[in-house]
């Protein structure tokens, strides 16, 4: 068992050391130069002698090979540099970030998953049901309809009509309705892989075995099929999991929330190196965290791999 | 027990009441925060100034002239310049702003902030007496009005942690990625007849309205044309619109075919009906060449519009008409990729204007939205794009012919090469005077309308919508002082 953990650990900082490595030639293979960009951006001249002097402040003028070591070794002791757009601590920043980013994505995931169990349960018991016409509405919804656009209508509807919300709020209170967004958009997802679990059960020679021996059907199909549904709901969660770091930057900019996905848009424009780099090498590790903890849920849930 | 949960957030978010609208600060509403309170790092020199914090020796006022402003005055010695502050000048902290401070806020400036010395080099200088410094630049400057009124020069007095601006607000409390408050700095004139504001930084279009809309808000600034119906029923704002010292262009690539051919070129210029653009964008003028007529160096005649003349072009250059109008040339249709931006939703509105334009005399465009077009622009992938620029940021219009019309500039993005512009513009450095600058410039413009690498389209205006308490607010043409000393709050 030690040995398979550290076989396991060393997986993955090897597949982290290729995320930096790919990150790194991904971000300086894209067109353009930061610096004449920055130049532009603000109306000032894009002389060679200002350029050369940016990129000798941002450390560009050196051999990409050496600028490669210099950024990992900086950035493996915490020193993630700084951002070439707004001059400040990028690790500052993401520290900063992050956790907006992570109420809004998990927050949404939360709540939905709150929906999910009620829905999916009434839809798998009477495919033509209330229950089932929800989610399938909320499924094409969130296909259908663009978040930034329901953030809106919901911001006009809330703050401009009845004025029981601030667009630009303050506090626990900005969060509600990104939340609601995000948990509107993964509903659907979710909910139907739940209910596919279920449906699956519910037509199993087991679960009509065990109704007619007089089960409840309710409790039946939560006893006979809720733990194989949710194998296959842990499997849906972690790709929605995986997409939180980064993935709620529409929200983020509709309601203002300062979060990692809209300081993710503007660098992209800006081709801000490290900041680009860093995020790419966090969302790697991101994706590796959410693995491990999906495979102990499936290891938990799933007694053949036990 | 979920329900319960769910409905437990929901009668969270109703708990948020708005404030009281007449206790709070002026509420500014934009789509750009300074990143730094610090004016010597990075571009945070240009949001200070516009935020009215930071200040420069020289401005441009309303009509874009260069003026004093922190300088009395600024004449030439030799090589150098001799700069002269007006009198009992304090910084927002109470120290004075003397020749002294001047000088360590140059040399911290140039020290710090590479775009500072792209503007002046490391200059020499030398305090002369209390108000009078002597500034000598490390390479020659002709309009060094022009640079010192650049932001990357923007006073300041650093302690060593904090920097103390001159402008008429102070910076209180500052929330990066969010939000600045500022109160009256008590050391500029009329002090007490300023508001307190908080700048909030919202970035999407929609949301600025509705910001607006719910009374949070009391100066929207620059809002998006397809908001301003719904905006204009509500009795209780004002929208205030303006023409801006910004100009709307579309740069062509002369490397690419078509573009290659500048009766191509002169085609498109003669062909888009700039009268319809402007309509499209729900106001503006038509463009007379690179500067908004607001410059006293802009061409005066609009661009003219002749589709006929423009079709002859068409033909004169071998691109002939087929029975459906599309027009063909050795087999290859006349077609091409227009790149716009949605940064600028302006841009994205005439987009489909100008295609029609050009549709009706033989041309196949189809268009592109590209959410990051400066790299596109620098690595020269496109064919023609929409592209949008303060055609004068420090008052002088040498900026942006260097900067995108000589031959050799990192940033001319259609690769024009004209060695008579080249010359014009080698000239236009030995000139120091005002009216000679601008003769000068209106002379390389004729150069270039000849040749064509941009098609200069339209000034647009731009929108601000003001709160009842706002009402008095006057849009400046341009986002390079959004806040200003006349800022005043009904009650």
């Amino acid at each position: 068992m030690p040995r398979a953990a550290i076989a396991e650990g060393l997986r993955a900082l090897l597949l982290l050391w290729l995320a930096s490595l790919a990150a790194f030639a991904v971000v300086r293979a894209m067109p353009a130069d930061p610096a004449v960009l920055s130049l532009v951006a603000f109306g000032q001249a894009a002389d060679p002698d200002t350029v050369a002097a940016l990129h000798r402040e941002w450390g560009l003028d050196q051999a990409l090979p050496l600028q490669y070591a210099a950024w990992l070794g900086d950035f493996l002791t915490g020193d993630w540099r700084r951002s070439f757009k707004t001059g400040a601590p990028i690790l500052d920043e993401f520290a900063k970030r992050l956790p907006v980013s992570l109420i809004v994505g998990f927050g949404g995931l939360f709540v939905a998953l709150l929906a999910v169990g009620p829905l999916a349960r009434g839809a798998a018991k009477r495919p033509n049901g209330w229950a089932a016409r929800v989610l399938d509405a909320a499924t094409l919804g969130a296909q259908a309809i663009p978040a930034f656009w329901l953030g809106c209508l919901l911001l006009w509807f809330f703050a401009v009509e009845l004025r029981v919300i601030d667009v630009l709020g303050e506090g626990p209170a900005r969060y509600v309705l990104p939340i609601l967004i995000v948990a509107f958009t993964g509903l659907g997802p979710l909910a139907q892989v739940y209910r596919a679990g279920l449906a699956e059960v519910s037509r199993a020679d087991y679960f009509r075995t065990a109704l007619a021996k007089g089960a409840d059907p309710d409790t039946a199909l939560e006893a006979q099929g809720g733990r194989y549904a949710r194998l296959g709901l842990s499997a849906a969660l972690t790709a929605e999991a995986g997409w939180v770091v980064g993935g709620t930057a529409v929200v983020e900019v509709v309601f203002g929330l300062p979060g990692l996905g809209t300081f993710l848009v503007d660098s992209i424009a800006m081709r801000d190196y490290f900041v680009l780099q860093a995020y790419i090498v966090v969302a790697a590790a991101w994706m590796l965290a959410i693995a491990f903890v999906a495979a102990g849920a499936r290891h938990l849930l799933d007694p053949r791999l036990r | 027990m979920q329900f319960r949960i769910l409905a437990a957030a929901a009668a969270l978010a109703l708990t948020a009441v708005p404030a009281d609208a007449q206790t709070r600060p002026l509420v500014v509403g934009q789509g750009f925060l300074t990143d730094s309170l610090d004016p010597a790092q990075g571009v945070a020199g240009w949001a200070l100034q516009s935020h009215g914090v930071a200040e420069t020796l020289f401005t441009v006022d309303r009509e874009g002239r260069i003026v004093p402003n922190l300088a009395e005055s600024v004449r030439r010695d030799g090589e150098s310049f001799i700069i002269r502050l007006k009198p009992d000048l304090k910084f927002a902290d109470g120290s004075l702003l003397d020749a002294t401070a001047l000088k360590a806020s140059l040399d911290r400036a140039t020290k710090e902030n590479p775009r500072a010395r792209g503007q002046i080099g490391t200059p020499a200088l030398d305090v002369l007496n209390a108000r009078e410094l002597r500034l000598r630049p490390e390479r020659p400057v002709a309009a060094i009005e022009s640079v010192l009124a650049e932001f990357p020069l923007a006073i300041h007095k650093f302690d060593g942690t904090n920097a103390s601006m001159t402008g008429p607000f102070r910076a209180v409390e500052f929330k990066r990625g969010e939000s600045l408050r500022l109160e009256p700095n008590p050391f500029y004139r009329d002090v007490a007849s300023r508001p307190a504001v908080t700048i909030r930084r919202i970035g999407d279009a929609q949301t600025l309205a509705l910001g607006l809309e719910s009374g949070e808000v009391d100066i929207a600034f620059n809002l998006a044309p397809e908001t301003l119906p719904r905006l204009k029923r509500r009795p209780e704002l004002t929208i205030k619109s303006t023409p801006v010292a910004y100009q709307y262009m579309a740069l062509l690539n002369t490397q690419r075919a078509p573009f290659d051919d500048v009766k191509v070129r002169q085609a498109v210029d003669l062909a888009i009906d700039r009268s319809m653009l402007i309509a499209a964008a729900n106001g503006g003028e038509t463009a007379t060449g690179m500067f908004p007529r607001v410059f006293p160096f802009a061409s005066e005649s609009p661009r003219k519009h002749d589709a006929r003349e423009a079709e002859k072009l068409l033909d004169d250059a071998g691109w002939k008409a087929g029975a459906n109008g599309q027009r063909m040339k050795d087999g290859r249709a006349l077609e091409f990729t227009l790149t716009t931006y949605p940064q600028r939703p302006d841009l994205v509105t005439i987009a489909p204007v100008i295609r029609a334009s050009l549709e009706r005399i033989g041309f196949r465009v189809r268009i592109e939205v590209t959410e990051a077009i400066s790299p596109q622009l620098q690595a020269k992938r496109y064919d023609a794009a929409l592209w949008a620029m303060h055609a004068a940021p420090g008052g002088d219009g040498a900026f942006v012919f260097e900067q995108y019309l000589r031959s050799t500039s990192a940033t001319n993005f259609m690769s024009f090469a004209s060695a008579p512009v080249d010359a014009a513009l080698d000239r236009l450095r030995e000139i120091d005077a005002a009216p000679a600058r601008a003769a000068a410039l209106k002379g390389i413009e004729q150069l270039v309308f000849a040749q064509a690498p941009v098609v200069y389209l339209m000034t647009p205006v731009w929108h601000v919508g003001l709160s009842k308490r706002a009402a008095s607010y006057v849009p400046y043409p341009s986002d390079y002082y959004v806040l200003r000393a006349d800022l005043r709050a009904s009650p």
